[in-house]
């Protein structure tokens, strides 16, 4: 976008960001507390943390309502925001909240774009903003562990690695400098680096519960414990993951492993011309990914997402969903195609080399052409917000991920491309999809890209993602991961024994219903 | 002398300080620039806005609420006065120079 151009949006971003602003309504508070409870829960609030760190005034929690998802803001907005500093003032704020059965959301720094941002599943539950506790311990360069509290960003996790001088690389997701990596591996997020996986790099967690008990995961418990980051697993029931994606407790604490140096890496990219393609790329590529000659995920992506930075406006402004074929033609023109893959090897010189050559020939085999040497930043430790080019397709402030999974198998994956393009076509909205091969799994991420200022078609977002869900589901594929606004229906498609099984668990460890109410679905009643 | 050894001692056992990115803890508004700003404004991804003399509390409104493709940032990450300052640092910046890239 031109400086000039620039600009001129921004006026009418403005324009429309008072209107709104004039339109609000008073935050609402959370079911079943008067306003007299909630009244006095900020006063013992700001009396414990300091005024400036309890937000409660209409004007000042607009900011936190904002989200990309397409809903009212009302709908998802808090009634209250708390920073906390410290894991006693979370103690303190959890024993408030309780006596006073006010709800807390829990976030770290709120860059779930595209899942809700800081917006809380249900209206005028209070963020617990956990950005002001940023600390990071426990390096051990030895074993490449190092524990963070939640408002550590990657940034800071990069700056103090360079400035002790470890040579150990991060796994970033999409917006990497200004996200939190305790944040991203609770919602299982995922990079672009052999430890892609970040849950799978997690190890050991400081987990307060609604009661205000300190839970360490894994050999956290053993007093003076030497393994706490060195084992995941401790000692019965590995619990790590039910504090994922959950509302079971506050993680204040968590290890991750961090990934050597590699002495040569190297990224590619392989292009498959036609649509059709698709099946035959995915039983390419999974073999080489379960064996492991391909280092990272990776991302496969249809001629449409790659054609986002150049602008719908450029492409097509015809009605409906822009044709496939119009961007295939575009991606065709300058040397790519339907489908391309980035891939990366990593490791010494002569395994790069071997893993390189054997790659291309079963590449080149499935009639696909590589591209040698991509740059591809996040694959080799680069922070990068390269990824924000994607709003650039509509210029637009409106994202919504849908994002299934499928087996790794070409003729699913086939399949759910063809079930959601006629969906998404169905309501106006352009088929985009970034393919993360994890290995035996592939995890569609979809973005649904609208404009939110355009209430028909953030009506029509919103019907095509409820579509979606319910047509995926009924066809037998799972969502990895959703926003606020869709858990409740993603989660009616996973089994009622499983929804029940969640109560129970929630009932067992928060049976006043404190930690974010509608979590992933999940709420005591 | 002294002044050696209360250095050596604060090497030594002051935990491992790193830049944290909450209200508060920037060293500069440079810092919150190279930090965050720059990743999208000087790196092509957004255009570059430093040494344009654009209106503070347009600029104000703009960072808190977000913008097409731009986040909100929150005053528990950037508060009052640092956005000022960050804000007043972009505007009398030197305009950039066009094939500079970002890291």
């Amino acid at each position: 976008m031109e400086r000039r151009d620039f600009f001129t949006v921004m006026a009418g971003a403005a324009a429309s960001i008072s209107t709104m602003q004039a339109e609000a309504a008073a935050a609402c508070l959370p079911g079943n507390v008067t306003r007299a409870q909630f009244r006095r829960f900020i006063t013992d609030s700001a009396n414990l943390l300091g005024s400036d760190h309890v937000v409660s005034d209409v004007d000042s929690l607009r900011p936190y309502a904002r989200s990309m998802l397409p809903f009212e803001e009302a709908a998802h907005s808090p009634a209250a925001v708390l920073s906390v500093s410290s894991v006693d003032e979370v103690r303190s704020v959890l024993a408030l909240a309780r006596r006073s059965g006010v709800p807390l959301w829990p976030t770290s720094t709120g860059r779930n774009m595209g899942y809700g941002s800081m917006t809380v599943a249900d209206p005028g539950t209070v963020v617990l903003d956990m950005r002001r506790m940023n600390r990071i311990s426990d390096m051990d360069p030895v074993l490449g562990t190092v524990v963070v509290e939640p408002g550590v960003t990657y940034k800071q996790l990069q700056d103090f690695l360079k400035a002790e001088g470890h040579d150990f690389w991060l796994d970033f997701p999409g917006p990497g400098p200004i996200v939190s990596p305790l944040g991203n591996t609770l919602e299982r997020g995922e990079g672009q680096t052999p430890y892609f996986d970040h849950f799978a790099h997690s190890v050991g967690y400081e987990v307060m519960l609604a009661d205000g008990t300190l839970l360490r995961t894994g050999f956290g418990g053993i007093e003076n414990t030497t393994s706490w980051q060195a084992f995941k697993y401790g000692y019965g029931p590995t619990l790590d993951g039910i504090f994922t994606q959950s509302n079971f407790g506050i993680v204040t604490r968590m290890g991750i492993e961090l990934m050597p140096a590699p002495e040569a890496h190297r990224t590619g990219m392989a292009v498959w011309a036609n649509e059709e393609d698709i099946a035959k790329a995915i039983d390419t590529i999974r073999p080489l990914r379960i064996d492991g000659t391909i280092g990272n995920s990776g991302t496969v992506g249809n001629s449409t997402i790659i054609a986002s930075g150049v602008g719908r406006a450029n492409l097509y402004t015809g009605e409906g969903a822009i044709p496939q074929d119009v961007t295939i033609k575009w991606a065709q023109d300058i040397g790519l195609g339907a489908w391309i893959y980035m891939f990366s090897v990593y490791g010494r010189q002569e395994k790069v080399d071997s893993d390189w050559a054997h790659i291309v020939s079963r590449f080149e085999a499935s009639g696909a052409k590589v591209l040698a040497d991509i740059d591809d930043p996040a694959a080799y430790n680069q922070l990068t917000l390269k990824s924000f080019e994607l709003f650039k397709w509509k210029r637009s402030r409106g994202l919504i991920w849908f994002s299934p999974v499928a087996p790794a198998r070409g003729e699913d994956v086939a399949r759910q491309m063809t079930l959601a393009k006629e969906v998404m076509s169905r309501y106006g909205m352009d088929f985009m999809t970034g393919m993360t091969v994890t290995g035996r799994s592939t995890l569609n991420v979809m973005p649904i890209v609208y404009n939110k200022e355009d209430e028909d078609e953030t009506r029509r977002a919103r019907e095509c993602m409820n579509a979606l869900i319910d047509a995926f589901g009924e066809a037998g594929y799972g969502i990895y991961r959703t926003g606020v606004g869709f858990m409740d229906r993603v989660a009616s498609h996973h089994g009622a024994v499983n929804l029940d099984v969640n109560q129970r668990l929630k009932r067992a460890l928060d049976p006043d219903g404190i930690l974010a109410p509608g979590k992933s679905g999940i709420r005591t009643c | 002398m002294l002044r050696i050894i209360v250095l050596f001692l604060a090497a030594v056992f002051t935990p491992s300080l790193s830049l944290g990115q909450a209200a508060g803890d920037w060293q500069s508004p440079e810092h919150i620039w190279n930090a965050s700003c720059s990743y999208c404004h000087n790196s092509q991804v957004a255009p570059d806005i430093r040494g344009i003399p654009f209106e503070t509390e347009f600029a104000t409104t703009v960072v808190r609420n977000g913008f097409p493709g731009m986040p909100p940032f929150h005053t528990s990450e950037i508060n009052n006065e640092e956005l000022l300052a960050l804000l007043d640092w972009i505007k009398q910046a030197e305009k950039p120079d066009p094939d500079e890239q970002a890291p």
